[in-house]
Formats: C-alpha cells, sequence, structure tokens
C-alpha cells in the first residue's frame, strides 16, 4: 500500500505532496494539473524495472531526455518520493542536464503496481500475442502504461477461476459481481480471445441438505458458471465499457490483482467510453476489490462516478475515500492539492465547475446584462 | 442601492427602482403580503425586468435527498424523485401565485426573470432549473397565450450568484 507520494521539480509540479487512504483515492482537477502524471509517477516508482526507462516509456518527453520531465522554472533536481504503509521509501531524482536518473528504495514486496490508462487495450491482446508488431513499433505507437497492461493481461492464469471464486471468500463477492455487470467473462486459451456469455450461479446439489450447504457457504462458495450456448464472440465486437470491466475481471484471473496482493490499482479515467448506466456497477466494482484489500487510486473528470462513490461508500463495511483536487494557484500558476474525505467539502470541484458554467451561460442568454 | 433583507440572507440591488420582502408578515409595513396565496421571498424591479427571488436553504445532508441523479436502489430512487418533486411543485406554485398577485397589483407589464437560490450543487442545480422551466413554464408555451409568465428561470446557489450577478451581491447574515 501507498501512503503518500511526494514530488518536486518534475513535471507539473513544481512541489507537490498527497497522502492516501489504503481505500480508494479520487484525483480530480482541470486539464493540465497533472492527474495522469501523479498515476505515472506512483507507477514508475514502485515498478522494479529502470527508472529512466520506465520515466521516459511512461511519459514520452517530447525529446526524448529526462530534460523533457523537469520542471519548467524549476531550481534544484528534479524528485519522486513515495512511502509504503511501513514508512518505507522509494525516490528518484535527476538533475535538468542529467540522462539518467538515480532511484534508491527500502519497499519490498510492494507487488507489481497494475497501471489502467484511458485507452481501451483487450482488443489489442491478439496482435501483441502474435508479436505482429516490433517492440520498436508498439514503443511509437503506445506508452509503457498500455505494453506493460498487455503483458500482464496476457499472463498465464495461476488457477481456474470457478475455483478461485469457490475457494477464497473474498472473490467470490468480486468476481461473480463483474461477471454479472457485463454479461460474461474474457477467456484467453492459447492465441485464442473471446468473450463467453454466462453468468456465475450458486450450484445446487441433491445430495447436500440445506442445512449442510448452509454450513458449508459459510465457509466457501458454491459458484459455477453457466456459460450460454454458442455465446463467444471476438473481443473486438464486445462494447468497450464492457472491455474495460472485462480488464478487472482478466486482471483478477491471471492474479495481477486482488489474491493475497499489496500492490496498488491505479486507474486513469474508468469512465472513458463508458455508459453512464455502467457507472454504478463499476463504482460497486471498485469498491468491492477495496473490501478485499485492494488500494486504489483514480483521476476522474465524471460528475456521476464521483457522485456514486459518495452514494455508495458504506462506512460499515470499511470503506474509505479520499478526494483530492488538484489546482492552480493564481498568484504562481503552481499546481496545489486539496485533500478532504468528504464530497462536499471538495473545493475548488472542477466537475461541478462544468455544471456552473452551463448555468452562466443560460443566464447570459436569459438575461443578458442584467445585474451585470 | 436598495437593501433587503431576508431568510438569513441580505441582497443589494445596484439600479433597482424597488425592491422588498414579498411575503412580508409584518401588518405594519406598506408591502405586508396578507392574502391566503403563496409568495416569493424577495421581488425587485429594474427598468428592464421584475426579478422574483425564492430562496431554500438546506443543509448538506438534505440535499441529497433531492439527487434523483444518483440513487443507490430503486426505492431510494422512488423517494428522491418524490421530494424532488415536492420541492419543485413547491418552487412553481410559488411562483405562479406570486405573478397571480402581481398581476392583481397591475405589476406585470415588464418580463418576469424568476431566480431561485438553494444550497445544492450546481449539477443539482442545473437538473432542477430544466424542471422547473418545463413546468412553470418559460417562455409563451401555449398557441393561445399572448404574453409569457416567466421570461426565464435561474437555479443557482450562493457562490454562483455572487459570480453571474455582480450588481447584486448576496451575502449571509449570521
Amino acid at each position: 500500500m501507498i501512503k503518500g507520494i511526494a514530488l518536486e521539480n518534475f513535471a507539473a509540479f513544481k512541489k507537490l505532496e498527497l497522502k492516501f487512504t489504503s481505500g480508494i483515492n479520487i484525483i480530480i482537477g482541470e486539464n493540465s494539473c497533472g492527474k495522469t502524471q501523479i498515476l505515472k509517477s506512483i507507477y514508475a516508482l514502485s515498478s522494479e524495472q529502470n527508472i529512466t526507462d520506465k520515466l521516459l516509456g511512461l511519459f514520452k518527453p517530447h525529446n526524448g531526455n529526462l530534460s523533457g520531465l523537469y520542471h519548467r522554472g524549476g531550481k534544484g533536481k528534479a524528485s519522486i518520493i513515495i512511502e509504503d504503509s511501513s514508512g518505507q521509501f522509494a525516490v528518484t531524482e535527476f538533475g535538468p542536464r542529467m540522462e539518467a536518473a538515480k532511484k534508491e528504495s527500502s519497499i519490498v514486496n510492494s507487488g507489481q503496481p497494475v497501471l489502467l490508462p484511458t485507452k481501451e487495450v483487450l482488443s489489442l491482446l491478439p496482435a501483441i500475442q502474435a508479436t505482429t508488431a516490433s517492440k520498436e513499433v508498439l514503443s511509437a505507437l503506445f506508452d509503457d502504461s498500455v505494453i506493460d497492461l498487455c503483458h500482464m493481461l496476457l499472463s498465464e492464469p495461476d488457477g481456474d477461476l470457478t475455483e478461485a471464486v469457490n475457494n477464497d471468500p473474498r472473490l467470490g463477492g468480486v468476481i461473480p459481481m463483474l461477471v454479472k455487470t457485463i454479461g460474461g467473462k474474457f477467456e484467453i486459451n492459447g492465441d485464442e480471445h473471446s468473450f463467453v456469455k454466462g453468468k456465475f450461479i450458486e450450484k445446487t446439489s441433491s445430495n447436500i441438505s440445506k442445512a449442510q450447504s448452509a454450513q458449508a457457504y459459510s465457509d466457501f462458495n458454491n459458484f459455477e458458471f453457466k456459460k450460454e450456448k454458442s455465446s463467444e464472440t471476438s473481443v473486438t465486437m464486445t462494447a468497450e465499457g464492457y472491455r474495460k470491466i472485462g480488464l478487472l475481471q482478466r486482471l483478477i484471473d491471471t492474479g495481477a490483482l486482488v489474491k493475497g496482493k499489496t500492490n496498488i490499482l491505479l486507474w486513469d479515467e474508468p469512465e472513458s467510453n463508458m455508459n453512464p448506466i455502467l457507472m454504478k456497477l463499476l463504482v460497486q466494482c471498485m469498491l468491492e476489490l477495496t473490501r478485499n484489500g485492494q488500494q486504489i487510486i483514480i483521476a476522474t473528470h465524471d460528475y456521476v462516478l464521483l457522485k456514486w462513490f459518495d452514494l455508495l461508500i458504506n462506512e460499515k463495511k470499511g470503506d474509505h475515500i479520499k478526494y483530492h483536487s488538484l489546482y492552480r494557484n493564481k498568484t504562481d500558476n503552481s499546481v496545489e492539492v486539496m485533500t478532504t474525505e468528504e464530497y462536499l467539502e471538495l473545493k475548488p470541484n472542477a466537475i461541478d465547475e462544468a455544471f456552473g458554467n452551463l448555468i452562466d451561460q443560460e443566464i447570459v442568454n436569459d438575461m443578458g446584462e442584467l445585474g451585470k | 442601492m436598495i437593501h433587503v433583507e431576508t431568510d438569513g440572507f441580505r441582497f443589494e440591488f445596484d439600479s433597482a427602482i424597488e425592491a422588498f420582502v414579498f411575503d412580508e408578515k409584518d401588518k405594519t409595513k406598506s408591502t405586508f403580503h396578507g392574502m391566503p396565496m403563496k409568495g416569493v421571498d424577495v421581488v425587485a424591479e429594474f427598468e428592464e425586468a421584475y426579478v422574483y427571488i425564492e430562496i431554500k436553504e438546506y443543509n448538506d445532508d438534505r440535499a441529497s435527498k433531492y439527487d434523483i441523479n444518483n440513487s443507490s436502489s430503486q426505492t431510494e430512487l422512488e423517494q428522491k424523485k418524490e421530494c424532488f418533486k415536492w420541492l419543485k411543485d413547491y418552487l412553481k406554485y410559488k411562483f405562479r401565485d406570486s405573478y397571480l398577485y402581481r398581476h392583481a397589483e397591475g405589476k406585470v407589464d415588464k418580463p418576469i426573470h424568476y431566480i431561485c437560490l438553494l444550497t445544492f450543487d450546481n449539477a443539482l442545480n442545473s437538473k432542477f432549473s430544466k424542471s422547473l422551466k418545463q413546468e412553470l413554464p418559460v417562455g409563451s408555451k401555449s398557441i393561445r397565450w399572448n404574453i409569457s409568465l416567466a421570461k426565464s428561470c435561474q437555479v443557482l446557489n450562493l457562490e454562483r450568484w455572487n459570480q453571474c450577478f455582480p450588481k447584486w451581491p448576496v451575502s449571509k447574515i449570521a
């Protein structure tokens, strides 16, 4: 679990610190305030790969060098520091003219972070698996978050999904919910990628008495995946919103999320290409993941998503949400943050401000110069 | 500049011809309402228009009762729809009764703008504004009408009010 991040002279940030909850963290703010940069910074530092390559691969600075990531007008070295829940740190720093960044980390067993970019990736998997595109071509087309995620999704599941659902009480809540939301599950068998319609249903057994069944249910789940006949469809033919939720199912399936992991899920604009009707289910899925110990940090522009978190949070179930609003200081234009645990205290709220601008325009249209 | 204080708010109207507490309950005042009709809180007259103002202040918890954009269950949605409808009707009939009263006063000779000052966020205020506009209604909605009841209807919070109407600043009074 990541407890906080501090950035100095890096990308959009002159100096910024954020403290995270182990539950859900929601970052909002106007464009160019650096929401995505925070997600990528956490990802880069949590990753075990070479930090310079990772920063360049994720951020793709215009000149291809680290100097492109140095904060314009900064003084001294650029640095990113993350702290984990046990008070251990990972630190990276570089000077404005340095070609490589230094990284030191005392964080152990943090697990491979998962970063879901705004771009949908499930449909890219067959091409990446078949290696029809070279590494260089992929790197020219996508940043590392897309490529890393594809490799993560293509890794072999560490067991059968139904078995996992039944043996791990925590997954018994999450997976059937995800599958129900999209009406099926994504499967990768060898080089075959498909979406299979169906749902998890509770198994009934004539050999088990109701009392035995109740006892058994308290210890483990008893689900089976009921597949619709001849329902396999191509992943590309599936709605993009479904593919995004399918990502979570596949990541749990491959063991990248939830299954005893302490890693972090970073999700950039979960709402992109998502039907607003699915938003409630998406939020329920994310809350269910955090109830299973998954720390999540999302960046969003979406009012409906934000409100669903506010409405569905259940403190009795241990839900904890922190809202982080990034904004530009009017004096020197530097990015600052306001953090709150109460949605209604969230100010400035760039998302609600968008609705406010609509009100402003209506007043201008209807009332002209009256009162101005 | 005319000052009006009502329901815990203080308004200042620059360039107003007249501005007063419309639903005045004090019998000693010349603006005493005195009729069994609903009334908006404030009416202000300007050279080019009348402005009706209705204030409804809710604390944050109560505000979510009306938020039909977001409900966690069908039952909750139904309850919220009821609350939303109640408040929308309340605001609608306040306007209509006020219009009738002003008609009897012979004071409907200019366009009328109706502004509701609610303590909701901008998103929820937009939703109320849309519904209220449809039902007041705003504009000449009937083919038999020659004039409209309301020229416009706006629903906004205190912060937005002060941004949109710098000549009519409003503040909370302790």
